[in-house]
């Protein structure tokens, strides 16, 4: 106990020095201060919001500084911007290769926030969407270039929801498997596990605000295999029964394609060795 | 702008009555006849009044059974392109 | 006219109304198909765009497609489709989208230098039909001066009642599909080495094969979804090689374990090398040869295609042309037999040293590419598109890489495929199968051959003599009739010739604006082709009418009507049935022919070819009935307007054409229950591969292999040499000219300019250079430059990186840009037997703008 509360009594008396430097740095100022302002609506990346936090420009308004998330962080990752930092000076967040967000179950944070900046009906952890993990960069991921690292879907606490591993041929090889990280935004809560954890030097897989790291398909256009299995079955009146000439002993499915001997066992023979691997599989990318 | 569609039921044998009454009514449209008398138009009246006193006389055209309004919609600018 | 709101939801309250009232109402949509929660109607259809054939599912909401998705169930594409296949829900919905007929006038008349006025579809028929009229008495034009040109594009049924319309009806073989510029010489390969036309494979090849072999395609950009099927053949069977041959390094060449870059037309001496390869090496197929194949030599002095008075066709003396004494100088198709040790000693010239002095392409490339075609453990399938058939000789071209493929027996089982894709969705379906050329019937049969016409003329109900016996003009002979003025009455549809057509300049332009000729444009959005008409039809287009494609696999897919046209639009098909009506039998034949069946006297076209007992055999309650499974009430424009159900009737008399020929077509009802059947489907069974035992049900038991096209059950071997290519770079024009597509834009992007973030992706055309061409010109890369040839010059942008990667000596210029219309610098020049234009080699040069 004594643990949390000493780090937390020392951000809010850290709190108020910024306020008393922000208020004198407002007044001196003068001018700058509309630049000032509209620098520190924009979050740099890197900084995650607590769980539960509103949408940023709303939770800028409904934040009213008081440090209490800070103080209540059992393992006091959170921090309170400081006036040079490009956050809303007071506003809290934290850094997920610094220390990523634990994912106490009981959520202290948004239990200590006064306004509702951290949305107190958040009650399930695993729901909370703070970011979203990236795979930022493939030439270095491990697991991209065929080395069994796996580290960020191993730490993951939503481990093989969030973070799945899609294996892929290693053409490079011919042998081996490539183990593709690939997350899933409906499971990710952005707690930055990953990004703490990810061995390469600068980590590899980085966890962005949500704004950043998603994606929108156009409403023009479905995916038809997404489609097809919330519909629980084709949308469209199911084809009658395909029938094919075929040899006897040989088998054709729709979607399978052909089967059944001689075809079948067809032996992998030795094709004239080529002069060079193809350029898709040269270099790093594989 | 008020659009609305409507079926209405007349007895078969005087399907061409109504038919013809509806034709003296403004806004008033036949899209589609059934062989069972039910007739398929759409009304198209400036503001709500005159929706309610186009349907009123509708019900009173001789050979009407009934009327049933379907679909309604007001459109604040029904001539511009979509 | 275009739709308002008012319009819009009236729409809606009468289809609401009819719901409720379980009514039928022409042309509006009941709402009692499947609806997904977010009230859009789902129903299956074909892409747009290119010969694969992907199967979509098309959403329809409030009367307009809203969106698509890739159909999970098509064998095809399982759900994917390309970025063009990704935003093909607003094709139909480009602003300029054309809803009124327009007609050049000045005064209230037409006036061939007028501007475009709108005018009614009784008033466009009138002044077409006097048109026809004219055209069809005057002696310097006649019957063949009534022209049309279509495309793969026209839906089964369309194109079946244009040919109709014209062979029978105007009695003019005049009539040919643009697809003559895109696989003509396929068909010709086929007939010459076959005699029966389409390809014997089909894409599951694609899972079978150990060799891929691409010749003049780059599937990666112009077939994408087939190309991520080999791709994955390729990564996940690690014995498959991939060879790409090209005139210049493309996307496709990525993946290639063998690159294989040669000199324009070279193509010619490599396919012979590769036979004498194959023979030197003992790797021939002896018992399939004997069993299977005969050897002939054929003509080679064979012309270009170009004007008779052209210097390269006045010393052709085997170009078909009138010679000084009036008759044809010999005929480019002919070929007599020869052994097989004459064609051992043919190719024999064609060594390594010889084919890699020829193609430029390093010698231990070329070898690997030999061995793969002849090791017998190996399995090939050769892909090719328009670099094989865009040349002139395209159909030499595709007649060798046959041999190649009969010399070792690789043919007919799976994995082992000589595959010719095509560009357009129904190239196949419609252009080929319908027979919309202007030498073809349908299902293979040819206005030459008696036997033919009279089992036409037998089909259509139609009197002995009514189909004329000589070949019409083709694509590029009706440019050059129309700037001659022999074409009085000249209609497109569905195609940009404009645009697509070579050497604009030169032939078309001045062909189209001939006063002597009236040009009719059936089309959706303003084309370069449609401002260049005399009047403008304007068109119903894809979901909104029902329609049937054919795809390069010899599958035939159906869709249904989803939403109505546009203003005053109407579909093709309606156009010609329609158009029909404004003549009287005894307008167009002659007497002798009526006097033949006098009970036709006094009727109209449409009377004779449509109303004839056959195409208007099923009553319009089929429509609902037919369609039960997917959509309650269901009906379509033209079938509300005839009074029948126009396309199941034109479908059935058009595939009493194939059954029973080995074109078997299923019957019309269960194309709309499936993802596509390949044909000939014979007891309901669908044909994978051809020509051979158990696979294909018109080869006997016993018989193994046989290809049944000929008579005597033997595909032919041609013995045919290199030659270069009508134009070749000089002193002056000292580049190679290639011209083509990219992935984003189809064609002349007439629809995919129009999708904003397509146009985005790709907005102007470039021209792709060498860096060190492009330093010895003083050129930067997205510097203007102007690049002229012969015939014309236009100014765009270089670019020396990217995509396409030209080696010294050639550029490469995409034709999808209206705004830089590489066919003013393209050459006319054609193979002399399939007719069709070589747009990859022209000689051109390149200075700074």
């Amino acid at each position: 106990m004594d643990n949390e509360t000493k780090p937390s009594a020392a951000a809010r008396r850290q709190f108020l020095a910024d306020t008393a430097r922000m208020a004198c740095g407002v007044g001196l100022l003068g001018l700058g201060v509309g630049l000032y302002a509209r620098h520190a609506r924009a979050l740099p990346p890197a900084a995650i919001r607590p769980p539960g936090a509103l949408p940023e420009t709303d939770f800028s308004a409904a934040c009213i500084r008081c440090g209490l998330c800070v103080r209540d962080c059992p393992f006091n990752i959170l921090h309170l911007a400081k006036p040079e930092e490009p956050i809303s000076t007071g506003t809290p967040y934290f850094v997920a290769r610094q220390l990523p967000c634990e994912m106490c179950e009981d959520i202290p944070c948004v239990k200590a926030c006064p306004t509702g900046a951290l949305d107190h009906s958040l009650k399930d952890i695993n729901k909370s969407k703070m970011g979203l993990a990236v795979l930022v960069d493939h030439e270095t991921c491990l697991n991209f270039l065929g080395l069994r690292c796996d580290i960020c879907y191993r730490v993951c606490p939503v481990i093989d929801k969030a973070i799945t591993l899609d294996p892929q041929t290693n053409a490079r090889t011919g042998k081996h498997t490539l183990f593709i990280p690939v997350v899933h935004s409906d499971h990710c809560t952005g707690c930055g596990k990953c990004e703490k954890a990810c061995p390469t030097e600068v980590a590899s897989i980085k966890v962005l605000p949500l704004y950043m790291a998603k994606g929108q398909l156009s409403a023009h256009y479905r995916l038809g295999w997404v489609e097809k299995e919330k519909a629980g079955g084709s949308l469209v009146a199911p084809d009658v029964e395909h029938q094919y000439n075929m040899p006897e002993g040989m088998k054709y499915e729709s979607g399978k394609g052909l089967s059944g001997s001689p075809d079948a066992v067809s032996p992998a023979p030795t094709s004239p060795a080529p002069a060079a691997l193809p350029k898709a599989f040269q270099g790093g990318k594989l | 702008m008020n659009i609305s569609s409507a079926i209405i039921h007349a007895l078969p044998g005087d399907v061409a009555v109504v038919q013809a009454g509806l034709a003296t009514l403004a806004g008033v449209e036949v899209h589609a006849i059934s062989p069972d008398g039910k007739l398929i138009v759409t009304i198209e009246t400036d503001d709500d009044g005159s929706n309610v006193a186009t349907y009123e006389r509708i019900g009173q055209l001789d050979g009407v059974m009934s009327t049933a309004m379907v679909y309604h919609q007001t459109e604040s600018e029904p001539d511009k392109e979509i | 006219m275009k739709l308002t709101r008012r319009e819009f939801i009236k729409t809606n309250a009468i289809a609401a109304a009819a719901t409720t009232a379980g009514m039928s109402i022409p042309g509006v949509a009941l709402a009692a198909a499947p609806q997904s929660q977010d009230g859009v109607r789902w129903d299956k259809g074909v892409c747009r765009y290119c010969g694969t054939g992907c199967g979509v599912l098309v959403g329809v909401k409030d009367g307009r497609v809203v969106a698509t998705q890739g159909d999970p169930d098509a064998p095809v594409n399982k759900g994917l489709n390309c970025v063009k296949g990704y935003f093909l829900s607003k094709i139909m919905y480009g602003k300029d989208r054309l809803t009124r007929p327009l007609l050049r006038m000045k005064d209230g008349k037409f006036d061939k230098n007028g501007e475009f006025a709108p005018i009614s579809w009784d008033a466009a028929f009138d002044i077409m039909a006097e048109k026809v009229k004219a055209t069809l008495k005057e002696p310097t034009q006649g019957p063949y001066g009534v022209a049309m040109f279509g495309s793969g594009q026209w839906t089964v049924w369309e194109g079946y009642a244009a040919a109709k319309l014209m062979k029978a009806g105007f009695r003019s073989n005049s009539i040919d599909p643009n697809a003559r510029h895109c696989m003509a010489s396929a068909v010709a390969g086929f007939m010459r080495t076959f005699g029966i036309d389409e390809p014997m494979g089909c894409y599951d090849d694609a899972e079978h094969a150990d060799v891929f072999a691409l010749w003049g395609s780059n599937m990666a950009e112009m077939h994408p979804i087939l190309w991520s099927r080999i791709t994955n053949r390729r990564l996940t069977a690690n014995h498959v090689r991939i060879h790409v041959l090209s005139t210049f390094t493309h996307r496709s060449c990525e993946l290639a374990d063998n690159e294989l870059i040669f000199k324009p037309q070279s193509d010619l001496a490599i396919l012979n090398y590769i036979c004498n390869y194959i023979i030197q090496n003992k790797a021939v197929n002896q018992d399939f040869v004997k069993k299977n194949v005969g050897f002939f030599k054929g003509v080679t002095d064979i012309g270009y295609g170009l004007r008779p008075n052209h210097p390269l066709e006045q010393v052709a003396n085997n170009n078909g042309y009138p010679g000084a004494d009036g008759k044809p100088k010999g005929d480019p198709n002919k070929h007599a037999p020869i052994t097989f040790d004459e064609f051992a000693k043919f190719v024999s010239e064609y060594t390594l040293d010889k084919a890699h002095e020829i193609s430029g392409v390093p010698k231990d490339k070329l070898e690997a590419l030999a061995k793969a075609y002849a090791d017998p453990k190996v399995k090939v399938t050769s892909y090719w598109t328009m670099g094989f058939n865009q040349h002139t000789r395209g159909t030499w071209v595709n007649n060798m890489i046959y041999n190649v493929h009969l010399l070792v027996g690789k043919i007919s089982e799976p994995g082992n495929s000589p595959f010719s894709l095509t560009g357009q969705p129904s190239a196949c379906g419609t252009a080929r199968e319908v027979g919309t050329f202007a030498h073809r019937l349908p299902a293979d049969l040819v206005v030459m051959n008696p036997k033919h016409r009279e089992f036409a003329e037998k089909a259509w109900k139609l009197p002995a003599g009514t189909i004329p016996p000589t070949p019409g003009y083709h694509a590029v002979l009706q440019s050059r009739m129309l700037k001659d003025g022999k074409i009085g009455f000249y209609w497109t549809s569905t195609t940009n010739n404009m645009q697509a057509g070579p050497n604009i300049n030169g032939e078309i332009y001045p062909g189209w604006r001939n006063p002597k000729a009236f040009v009719v444009v059936s089309d959706v959005y303003p084309t370069v082709s449609a401002m260049s008409a005399d009047l403008i039809l304007p068109c119903a287009m894809w979901m909104e009418k029902e329609g049937m494609f054919g795809n390069a696999e010899r599958r035939g897919q159906m869709w249904r009507q989803q939403v109505k046209a546009p203003g005053e639009s109407r579909s093709d098909l309606w156009q010609y049935m329609e158009f029909s009506k404004r003549f009287k039998v005894e307008d167009v034949w002659p007497a002798d022919l009526l006097a033949k069946a006098p009970e036709l006297k006094g009727k109209t076209l449409y009377d004779v070819l449509y109303a004839n007992g056959q195409v208007n055999k099923f009553p319009k309650e089929e429509l609902a009935k037919v369609n039960a499974h997917a959509w309650a009430g269901y009906t379509n424009d033209e079938s509300e307007a005839f009074g029948f159900y126009v396309q199941k009737g034109l479908f059935e008399e058009y595939a009493g054409f194939g059954r029973g020929h080995a074109h078997d077509l299923a019957d019309f009802d269960t194309y709309h229950k499936v993802r596509g059947l390949r044909w000939p489907v014979v007891d309901g069974k669908e044909t994978l591969w051809r020509f051979r035992e158990g696979y294909d049900p018109y080869v006997k038991k016993g018989e193994g292999v046989k290809f049944y096209g000929y008579p005597d059950g033997k595909a032919k071997i041609f013995a045919l040499p290199y030659q270069p290519a009508a134009e070749s770079p000089d002193k002056e024009f000292d580049l190679w000219l290639c011209t083509g597509r990219v992935l984003e834009h189809w064609h002349t992007g007439s629809m995919t300019r129009r999708a904003p973030e397509l146009y985005k992706a790709f907005p102007d055309a470039v021209v792709w250079m060498h860096p060190k061409d492009a330093e010895k010109r003083g050129l930067k890369r997205n510097d203007v430059v102007k690049v002229s040839t012969r015939r014309g010059d236009i100014e765009l942008r270089v670019d020396t990186k990217g995509r396409n990667k030209p080696p010294e000596g050639l550029i490469f210029i995409p034709f999808f840009d209206e705004h830089r219309l590489v066919n003013k610098l393209t050459l006319d020049a054609t193979c002399p037997i399939s007719k069709e234009t070589d747009f990859k080699k022209c000689a051109a040069k390149v200075v700074k703008a």
